[in-house]
C-alpha cells in the first residue's frame, strides 16, 4: 500500500484499470455517458548500440480517458491526460496532468454548435484541419465556438473562431473560418436522378496574430512589417459520374511570413487533383498534387508540427509492412509535387492465374519532387519564383505490387516487392539518396475458427550504409521474421526480429503478448525499437531508440 | 426569400472573414522607430567617455533592490559618466504586482529576449555590451559593486563623442544628438535612443531577515519607458573619420502617466555588428 502512496503513477495505473474496466455506460438524468481509457506506458533502458537512451524515471506513461455525456441532440465531454512523464519520442512540453479538452455541443437538424474545444475540416484541409492524433502526440484542436447551419437539404454552411491547444495552453493566434458546401444533386431538382453527381464547396480561414519585432537580418535598425491577419481560401469540387469520379481542390494563402518560410511575403498555394475508376474487380485513381508554400501555422514563430491550421494530403501509400514503411514521406508543405497511381485488380476465380479462390493484385507508384525554385532573396522579399509546372529534386519514389491469393480454405499467401527511393533532406538532412528493393511475403493460416498462425518474412536490400557520422540507423540490408499466433480469439502472441545482416547495425527483437475481452485490449510488450520516423498521413514525428517493456491498455463503456 | 436570407449570410461572413493584410513590396522591411536626417555639426563635442549600464530588473526580483543601492553608489561617485537604464523583463518576474503599472517594454523585452536565456538570474547587467573575448556577453551581478569594469571603460579614449541636448517645441520634445570621431572608425554604427524615468512607485519584492517581503511605494529610478528608435538603433550616416562631426534631431513624444519632470532622454552609439556600445550621453527634458 505504501508503494501506491509513493507513486502517483502507479496509483493512477490501478485506478485506471480498474475503474475502466468495471465502468459500463450508464443513464444520468435520461441521458448516457459512455467514454473511452486509454494508457500506453514504457520502461526502457540504454542500450548503446541501437542508440536508446538511459530514462531516469522508472516509467513513463501516457494516459487518457474521454468522458462523453449525451442526452438527444445535446452532448458535453471531457477528457482527462496524464503524461508522467512523456514516453520516448513524445514532446516533453506535455508533460503534467490535468483536463486538456471539454465541450458541450447541441446537433440539430439545421443547426450544430459546439462550444468548447472542438475538431473541424473544410474539404481536404488544405486550409484548415483540427485534428488530433495520439499516436503522434499533435492535438491542434480549437477552443472557441463552432457553429454548422443545414438550412435546407444538401446546403451545409460552417462557421467558427477559436484558439488552438498548445501543450497545455492555447497559441495567441486566433483562427476564424466559414466553409460552405452544395450537393447540386440535392437543390437542382432536374439532377436529383442524374448518374452525374456533384458537390462544390468554398472556405476561407484567417488567422490573427499580433504583431512582433523580427530584425531584418542584414540591418537590425529595421524589422520586418507583418501581416496581422493572414487568410487563405479553398475551392473544390467532388464529380462523379457512372464509375467515374474526379474530385479537385485548389488553395491559396495570402502573404505569411514565418519560420517555416524563412520569412518570405510570397503567397502559397496548393492544388489536389483526384481521378478515380471502378467496377467489380478493379479500381483504379491517379492523384497529383502540388504545393508551394503553404505551411499555414496560427504562430508564426512555431516549427515543428504543432499549430498547423491546415494539413496537405498525403498521397504517398502508407504501408503497414515494416520494412515498407521505415522510409514514410513526411509531407514537404513548404513545397513538392506529386502524383500517384493505384490499380487494384481481382483476377477472376477458375481461371488459370485466378485457381480456385480468385487472385487479388494491387500496384501503386508514387513520386514526390521539390518544386523548382529560383531565389531572389531571403527574409523579407518574395522569396523565389517559380515555374508552376517544372519540378526540382526527387524526394521520394515509391513504386509496389502486392498479389494476395488464397491458396485453400484456411491458407491465404500475400507476396509483396517494393522498390523506393529516399531523399533524406525531407528530414532535414543532406545525402545520398537511398535506393530499396524489399520483398515480404505474408502467410495466414487459419487452423481452425478460434485459432489463427500467421509467419511473415522480409527482406530489404540498400544501397544505403550506416555511417556513424550521419547515424541513421535505417541504413544497411535487413531480415526480418515475424510469427503470430491467435488463440481461444481472446489472446495472441507474436514474435519478431529486424536484423541488419550488411551495411547496417542493429538487431531489433519483440515480444509481445495481448488480450482481447469485450472493449478492453491489454498488450504487453519487450524488445527494441529502432529509432526513426512515424508518419501518419504525411505527419510525422521522431521517434527515438528504445529497449525494454511497454504496455497497452485500452477499454470503452 | 429564405435561401437569399442564407446567401447573404455567408456573403456578409465572407466578406467578414476575407479580411487578411496585404503588404507592399516596398514596405516589407520597415523602420522600427523615430528616424531623421543627418547633417553636419559645428558643434564643439566633448572628448569624454562614459559608461552605460543597463539593468535587467524587474519587481518580484527579491534581490534586485540590492543591485538599485550598488548603482545609486555607483552613480554617486561617476556623476554623469555613468548613465543607467532599469530595464523591467519580461518574464515573471516583470510582471506588475496587485495590477499596478507595467513597468515593462516590448523593446526593452527584445533587448532581454536577445541578450539572455529565459531563466537568466536576477539581477543581471551590462556595461556597455562588453563581451568576454569578443566571444560571450559580460553579464554582471549588480549586487556588488564593479568599480574596476567601469573604470576599464572610462579610461579608454573615447573613440567617438557624444552631446544630447532636448528641446521642447509645443508638446513635442526634439532630441539632438550630436557626435564627433575622435578616430577613424572604420565599422557601421547604430544611434539608439531612449526614455528613462526616475521616482516610479510600484510594490517591489524584497528580502530582508524576516524573509521575503513586499516593499510597498518602493521608488524605482532609471526604468526605461521607451526606446524612441528601432531597438536596435538608427544607422549613423557618416565617413568614420577622425574630426568627423554630425548630428541628428529625433522626435520624442511621451506617453500619458509619464511625468516629464522625472524623465531622462539617453543616447547611445553602439557598433552595428557586435552591438558594443561605444559611447553614451543622457540629457533631462
Amino acid at each position: 500500500m505504501n508503494l501506491l502512496y509513493k507513486s502517483p503513477r502507479l496509483l493512477l495505473l490501478l485506478t485506471l484499470v480498474l475503474g475502466g474496466t468495471t465502468i459500463h455506460a450508464q443513464g444520468i438524468m435520461g441521458g448516457r455517458v459512455t467514454g473511452n481509457i486509454q494508457l500506453d506506458g514504457q520502461i526502457s533502458s540504454a542500450d548503446s548500440i541501437i542508440g536508446a537512451q538511459d530514462v531516469p524515471e522508472w516509467l513513463l506513461m501516457n494516459a487518457r480517458a474521454d468522458i462523453l455525456y449525451t442526452n438527444g441532440g445535446f452532448s458535453a465531454g471531457l477528457r482527462f491526460e496524464a503524461y508522467q512523464n512523456p514516453m520516448l519520442g513524445f514532446d516533453n512540453r506535455y508533460k503534467g496532468e490535468g483536463i486538456a479538452n471539454y465541450f458541450v455541443s447541441y446537433q440539430g437538424e439545421k443547426l450544430s454548435v459546439t462550444a468548447g474545444n472542438f475538431y473541424e475540416q473544410f474539404g481536404s484541409g488544405m486550409i484548415l484541419r483540427a485534428y488530433e492524433d495520439r499516436y503522434l502526440g499533435i492535438d491542434n484542436s480549437l477552443r472557441g465556438l463552432n457553429v454548422t447551419l443545414r438550412p435546407f437539404n444538401g446546403v451545409t454552411i460552417k462557421a467558427l473562431a477559436g484558439k488552438q491547444r498548445y501543450f497545455w495552453n492555447y497559441a495567441d493566434g486566433m483562427v476564424r473560418g466559414i466553409d460552405g458546401e452544395v450537393n447540386l444533386n440535392s437543390i437542382v431538382k432536374c439532377m436529383a436522378e442524374s448518374r452525374f453527381r456533384a458537390t462544390l464547396g468554398a472556405g476561407f480561414v484567417s488567422k490573427y496574430e499580433d504583431d512582433q519585432t523580427i530584425a531584418f537580418p542584414d540591418n537590425p535598425s529595421y524589422r520586418l512589417n507583418l501581416p496581422l491577419n493572414v487568410g487563405a481560401g479553398a475551392v473544390r469540387m467532388d464529380l462523379a459520374y457512372g464509375n467515374w469520379g474526379l474530385q479537385a481542390e485548389y488553395a491559396h494563402k495570402g502573404q505569411d511570413p514565418s519560420v517555416m518560410n524563412n520569412f518570405i511575403y510570397r503567397d502559397g498555394e496548393a492544388l489536389m487533383v483526384n481521378a478515380t475508376y471502378s467496377q467489380k474487380g478493379f479500381s483504379a485513381n491517379v492523384q497529383a498534387k502540388r504545393v508551394d508554400n503553404m505551411s499555414f501555422k496560427s504562430v508564426r514563430s512555431e516549427s515543428g508540427e504543432m499549430l498547423y491550421i491546415n494539413y496537405i494530403p498525403a498521397i504517398t501509400k502508407q504501408h503497414t509492412y515494416a520494412f515498407l514503411s521505415m522510409y514514410p514521406y513526411a509531407t514537404q508543405t513548404t513545397g513538392e509535387m506529386g502524383l500517384q497511381g493505384d490499380v487494384m485488380y481481382k483476377i477472376k476465380k477458375e481461371t488459370l492465374l485466378g485457381g480456385k479462390y480468385g487472385t487479388d493484385i494491387h500496384i501503386n507508384g508514387s513520386i514526390i519532387t521539390s518544386i523548382d525554385t529560383n531565389n531572389i532573396g531571403g527574409a523579407g522579399t518574395l522569396g523565389y519564383e517559380s515555374d508552376w509546372f517544372k519540378t526540382g529534386d526527387l524526394y521520394y519514389a515509391d513504386a509496389s505490387l502486392e498479389v494476395a491469393k488464397k491458396l485453400s480454405k484456411a491458407v491465404k499467401l500475400t507476396c509483396t516487392y517494393g522498390y523506393q527511393v529516399f531523399n533524406p533532406v525531407v528530414e532535414g538532412h543532406n545525402g545520398p539518396l537511398h535506393h530499396n528493393h524489399i520483398v515480404v511475403g505474408d502467410l495466414t493460416w487459419k487452423v481452425n475458427k478460434k485459432n489463427v498462425l500467421r509467419f511473415e518474412a522480409e527482406w530489404m536490400g540498400s544501397d544505403s550504409q550506416y555511417d556513424p557520422n550521419v547515424d541513421d540507423k535505417r541504413c544497411g540490408d535487413w531480415i526480418m521474421g515475424l510469427v503470430e499466433y491467435n488463440f481461444t480469439s481472446a489472446w495472441f502472441v507474436s514474435v519478431s526480429d529486424q536484423y541488419a545482416y550488411r551495411d547496417g547495425v542493429g538487431n531489433y527483437y519483440n515480444v509481445s503478448v495481448g488480450y482481447n475481452h469485450g472493449a478492453t485490449r491489454l498488450q504487453l510488450g519487450y524488445g527494441k525499437q529502432r529509432e526513426g520516423l512515424l508518419c501518419i498521413g504525411g505527419v510525422c514525428r521522431q521517434v527515438p531508440a528504445s529497449n525494454g517493456l511497454t504496455f497497452s491498455l485500452t477499454t470503452s463503456f | 426569400m429564405k435561401r437569399f436570407s442564407i446567401l447573404s449570410l455567408l456573403a456578409a461572413a465572407l466578406l467578414v472573414f476575407t479580411a487578411c493584410d496585404k503588404i507592399a513590396e516596398d514596405e516589407y522591411v520597415v523602420f522600427a522607430g523615430a528616424s531623421g536626417t543627418w547633417y553636419d555639426s559645428e558643434a564643439t563635442i566633448p572628448a569624454v567617455q562614459r559608461a552605460f549600464v543597463e539593468k535587467y530588473t524587474g519587481v518580484r526580483c527579491v534581490n534586485c533592490p540590492n543591485a538599485d543601492v550598488v548603482l545609486h553608489d555607483l552613480s554617486e561617485k561617476y556623476g554623469d559618466q555613468l548613465v543607467v537604464a532599469a530595464v523591467h523583463v519580461p518574464n515573471n518576474f516583470g510582471k506588475p504586482l496587485h495590477g499596478e503599472q507595467d513597468l515593462r517594454t516590448e523593446k526593452g523585452s527584445t533587448w532581454f529576449n536577445t541578450f539572455f536565456s529565459p531563466s537568466q538570474n536576477l539581477p543581471s547587467a551590462l556595461l556597455n555590451r562588453t563581451k568576454v573575448d569578443g566571444n560571450s556577453l559580460d553579464i554582471i551581478d549588480p549586487q556588488a559593486r564593479f568599480d574596476d569594469k567601469i573604470d576599464a571603460v572610462l579610461s579608454a579614449t573615447p573613440q567617438v563623442g557624444m552631446m544630447l541636448s532636448c528641446t521642447r517645441d509645443g508638446g513635442v520634445y526634439n532630441a539632438e544628438v550630436h557626435i564627433q570621431f575622435n578616430q577613424s572608425v572604420s565599422d557601421a554604427l547604430t544611434l539608439t535612443l531612449l526614455v528613462v524615468e526616475d521616482k516610479v512607485y510600484t510594490t517591489q519584492e524584497g528580502r530582508t531577515a524576516d524573509g521575503i517581503v513586499e516593499f510597498e511605494n518602493y521608488e524605482q529610478n532609471h526604468v526605461l519607458r521607451d526606446v524612441v528608435t528601432d531597438a536596435w538603433g538608427i544607422d549613423v550616416v557618416a565617413d568614420g573619420n577622425q574630426g568627423t562631426k554630425r548630428m541628428i534631431v529625433l522626435p520624442v513624444s511621451l506617453a500619458e502617466g509619464w511625468n516629464a519632470d522625472n524623465c531622462h532622454l539617453i543616447a547611445f552609439v553602439s557598433n552595428k555588428a557586435t552591438r558594443e556600445i561605444v559611447n553614451t550621453a543622457q540629457c533631462n527634458l
